[in-house]
Formats: structure tokens, sequence, C-alpha cells
């Protein structure tokens, strides 16, 4: 399986909906800038595997529930 | 909160300006060129000086400060600048060593293909020395 060809997709604009979270909030919990959670959203950036954990433990669900990977 | 061997360093910095600025500059018993590469120091050191008693003194900016230093992306997008600017700083050398070669300025060639070199044995070493790491 070639790497380059995974896509990472995430759920975190719903779950920051459903947690009733802003993008500010989330960036405050887990220690990064809001910038870098636009960016994540957005799929321009992939987040380290400590920071998807964090970000995961944040809304209680595990790295794969929040972040998808297709081939 | 800042360390306090980093705002130890700034202090340094600041003496050591200090005493390049004020025989060159004052003095005038050794060269400007020191006196400005102190004025230089000087100023760096006030600066970074003056930040860190912000940070000691707001809040905010000091959470602000620590975000921004310690966000990954950040830091990502800092690794990636470094990376990109040795590429073309090695790809710019290699024209300048054509184009003094075509002018006949060897020694500027010479200085040229030193520094490529080195800096080509820098990466070498660095490379081996972190594949070890990882």
């Amino acid at each position: 399986m070639d790497v380059k060809n995974i896509v990472l997709s995430n759920r975190l604009h719903v779950l920051r909906a459903e947690h009733k979270m802003t993008q500010k909030d989330l960036a405050e919990k887990v220690g990064v800038s809001r910038q870098t959670i636009i960016s994540i959203e957005k799929g321009n950036y992939t987040p380290s595997l400590l920071l998807a954990y964090q970000i995961a433990k944040t809304f209680g669900k595990t790295i794969e529930e929040v972040f998808t990977f297709e081939e | 909160m800042i360390n306090r061997n980093r705002t130890f360093g700034y202090v340094v910095i600041l003496v050591v300006g200090g005493l390049l600025f004020v025989p060159s500059i004052i003095l005038e018993k050794i060269d400007s060129f020191w006196g400005g590469l102190g004025a230089a120091l000087g100023i760096l050191a006030i600066v970074r000086l003056l930040q860190v008693a912000r940070i000691n003194k707001n809040k905010n900016y000091a959470k602000k400060w620590s975000t921004n230093n310690n966000d990954e992306r950040i830091i990502h997008i800092s690794t990636e600048a470094r990376s990109r600017t040795f590429y073309f700083t090695v790809i710019i050398e290699g024209i300048l060593i054509v184009l003094f070669t075509a002018l006949n300025m060897m020694e500027l060639v010479k200085v040229l293909i030193c520094l490529i070199t080195g800096q080509l044995m820098i990466y070498c070493f660095m490379f081996y020395a972190l594949r070890s790491k990882y």
C-alpha cells in the first residue's frame, strides 16, 4: 500500500458543531492556533499523531472516529 | 514563562554589544565595524528583553506567544521553509559558479565551490546522524 495514495479527511466541523465548540475553543483546548484548526478542517494540513489523538480525546472519540483514511 | 537562562543569554548579548559599541563608536579606539555589530546585538537583545518583560507581565500575551511558538503547524512551515531555502540556495550557488566561471572570476568560483561543498557535507552528516536517531 502506497502511503501517498491515502487521503485523510476529517469530521472536525461536524464534531465541533455537535459539541457547540468554536475553532478558537478547540484550538485553546489542544494548544494550537486557530489557523491550525482551520487548516486541518480544510484538509490543507495533516496533524501529527499526537495532535490527532488530542483532538479525538477532546471530543471523547477515537482517532478513527474523527479522521478517516481513504485509499 | 520564559526560563531564566534565556533572559541571562539576552543580558550577555546586551553586554557584549555594549562592549563592542562603546570602544568603537564612543571612544573610537577600534574599527567602526565592531560598533555596528555591537549596536545590532544591543538592539536585538533589548527587543528580546522587552518581549520577555511583556510575556512575564501579560498572561494573555504569554499564552498567545507560547501557542505561536509551540504550534506544530508553524514548526512544520518553518522546517519546510528552511528546507526549501537550502534547496534554492544550492541551486543559486550552482548557477553563480557557472556564471562566474564564464566571466573568468575564479576567486569567487573557488569561494562558492568551498561554500557549496561545505553545505552539502553538513547536509550529508546531518542526514546520516538523523537517520541513526530515527
